[in-house]
């Protein structure tokens, strides 16, 4: 379903050049739930943004469905993003501004070209356990709210591909086992997960873990 | 969620940011309506004064000069009466008003005046210093019609009407007031020139110039008394002054290459130029406010993009592409144009209204059309300004929502 051949993301600072990714390759299957582990810097975010196709790998391949990503146009690229990829932050990156209702409005909206059905959202709020709060801003939220948001957000439009980065990381162990809750009723309806954790609980709920030390799959 | 509706959810987030964008530019736009306007009715004003020097063109005889002229001595200097219908017939733009004439020296009572032949209807239209005596005519189209100054009623101008004189029989002439004076002439008094008994219609006002010496009578009868069929000794015209700017001369001379075609320079030197220096104004003016409006907006756009690189970055994990980017930003430059727009219309129109009278000394109203043009002014100043902080939008690096806030 999803496969990296050989990727690598190199980036240029001030004093002198970081190899993110180094020739790293990956194949996730359709359905399946994969951690990804590592130290701080080892690649795993970098990781992340190229298998979701916001970071053009600077060699190498990333399939889907054995289409590479990155042959595609720019606009192709990010339909395939808006319905099919859903990404969850380990910092929520609610829009601040905008309601609960409004912030899945507006991913289920780009990822229906503008149409964003009302039902569809009242229904994943209902499944995240915030339809009380959907006039709320973030603000006014507890984190574990703002996290299930933040969910709500990547599964309204029910996307194949579930790419989440430390969707833990800022939550306590009760909060934090509601979102994966949630996370493994999805994989569980067929979704395929991608998880960054440093969590080893969380971590070993995923069928299989990838490490990742200095940009290279150490296991 | 529609993409208008986010624009508008965001803009009033930064509140203060944006007050000092949208002042910018709509203090800029009120700069320029309120020059504009009130330069619009002291250009009519100006215009109207402008008016009451009369023609500032003379057609004469090849041979003839404009000494000639103003002392009415054109011996054989003569054009056909023709070429006032070649001019009006031509189609030639800025014609705003023929006046052709006749003159004969004639002796009434041991002195020597000048007796002019005019087309009545043609001559009043041009000549606004007899009007206050004789009554207000219909005055030229276009750059030289009298101005709309608001204080002169509607019904000011109906009570000046009844007064008009709009021809003059064969025995009837209107007097200057140095005839008038010396020969002791009123009003329905008669008198007799080359034998012919004429009747006062009017005595004309003091107005300064040559008219005050002569007596006019319809150029017809003049030509008869003077046993001349179909001549004229000269042609005044009111030539709007922008066309005279533009090639009005030009076009009289290549259609009348026999006649001298002579301008009064003074009085198009002050027509033009009054007109140049209000543009020079404006255009100054249009310049400061691109400047100063676009960049504030620029500056606010720039600071805008930079501080909502995370959410740009939100936006393209959901599936945001570049043209969606560049509208949420551009949508934002529109909202904030049309509202600088509007705003910098009222704002300058309520300027004008209050402040024109003192400074430029003539009453001023708004004018519709300029807010219009603040609109489209405004939003295009906007969007120029917008357009490079919306484009580094786009290239807004992802990596960033990977980051711990």
């Amino acid at each position: 379903m999803l496969k990296a051949t050989e990727i690598s993301r190199i980036f240029k600072r001030k004093h002198g050049t970081v190899k993110a990714l180094d020739s790293v390759s990956l194949e996730i299957n359709k359905g399946e739930f994969v951690g990804i582990v590592g130290p701080s810097g080892s690649g795993k975010s970098t990781l992340l943004l190229a298998l979701g196709g916001m970071s053009h790998p600077d060699q190498g391949i990333v399939h889907w469905n054995d289409q590479s990503i990155y042959s595609w146009d720019v606009t192709t690229r990010s339909k395939w993003r808006g319905t099919s990829v859903g990404f969850v932050f380990q910092s929520f990156n609610l829009v601040p501004y905008l309601t609960v209702f409004e912030n899945v409005s507006v991913g289920l909206s780009l990822a229906k070209n503008g149409v964003a059905d009302e039902k569809s959202i009242d229904a994943i709020l209902d499944e995240v356990d915030l339809s009380s709060r959907k006039d709320h801003v973030p603000s006014e939220l507890s984190i574990g709210q703002q996290q299930r948001v933040a969910l709500a957000r990547a599964l309204v439009k029910k996307p194949q591909l579930i790419l989440a980065d430390e969707p833990t990381g800022n939550l306590d162990p009760d909060t934090g086992n509601e979102v994966m809750d949630i996370i493994k009723r999805q994989h569980a309806n067929g979704t395929t997960v991608v998880m960054i954790t440093h969590d080893p609980n969380m971590a070993a709920m995923a069928q299989r873990t990838v490490r990742i030390v200095e940009g290279r799959i150490a296991s | 969620m529609k993409i208008k509706r986010l624009v508008f959810r965001e803009l009033f987030q930064r509140n203060s940011q944006l007050i000092s964008s949208l002042a910018a530019v709509s203090l800029g736009i009120a700069v320029m309506v309120a020059i504009q306007s009130t330069t619009h009715y002291s250009e009519k004003a100006v215009a109207g004064e402008l008016d009451a020097l009369g023609a500032n063109i003379l057609l004469l005889a090849k041979d003839a000069t404009v000494q000639d002229y103003y002392s009415a001595d054109f011996q054989q200097s003569e054009i056909p009466e023709s070429y006032v219908s070649v001019l009006t017939s031509s189609g030639i733009q800025g014609l705003d008003n023929l006046s052709p004439k006749y003159s004969l020296p004639v002796e009434v009572g041991e002195r020597t005046f000048t007796l002019t032949g005019i087309l009545p209807r043609n001559e009043f239209k041009s000549k606004a210093l007899w009007q206050g005596a004789l009554g207000v005519f219909e005055k030229p189209q276009n750059c030289g019609i009298v101005a709309n100054i608001p204080g002169i009623t509607d019904a000011a101008k109906v009570q000046v009407r009844k007064r008009v004189i709009e021809d003059l029989a064969p025995d009837a002439m209107l007097v200057g007031a140095d005839v008038s004076r010396s020969l002791g002439i009123s009003e329905g008094d008669s008198l007799t020139v080359l034998g012919k008994r004429f009747v006062a219609e009017a005595t004309l006002p003091i107005t300064g110039t040559v008219d005050d010496g002569r007596m006019f009578a319809h150029l017809h009868t003049v030509q008869k008394l003077a046993g001349k069929d179909s001549v004229l000794h000269s042609i005044e015209i009111v030539g709007c002054c922008s066309a005279i700017s533009t090639g009005l001369i030009q076009q009289i001379n290549k259609l009348l290459p026999d006649a001298k075609v002579v301008t009064i320079s003074q009085i198009v030197t002050t027509q033009i130029r009054a007109n140049t220096v209000m543009k020079r104004i404006s255009i100054i003016m249009l310049v400061v406010i691109l400047v100063v409006g676009g960049a504030s907006i620029a500056n606010y756009m720039f600071a805008n993009v930079y501080e909502r690189r995370r959410e740009i970055g939100i936006y393209m994990s959901m599936g945001a592409n570049s043209p969606w980017i560049l509208k949420l930003f551009l949508l934002k430059a529109l909202i904030i144009g049309l509202a600088g727009g509007v705003f910098g219309y009222i704002i300058g129109s309520a300027l004008a209204v209050i402040l024109g009278p003192r400074i430029a000394g003539v009453p001023v109203l708004p004018l519709p059309m300029y807010a219009l043009y603040s609109v489209v002014i405004s939003t295009v100043i906007a969007f120029i300004a917008s357009s490079i902080p919306a484009f580094s939008a786009t290239n807004v690096d992802p990596s960033l929502i990977m980051k711990e806030e």
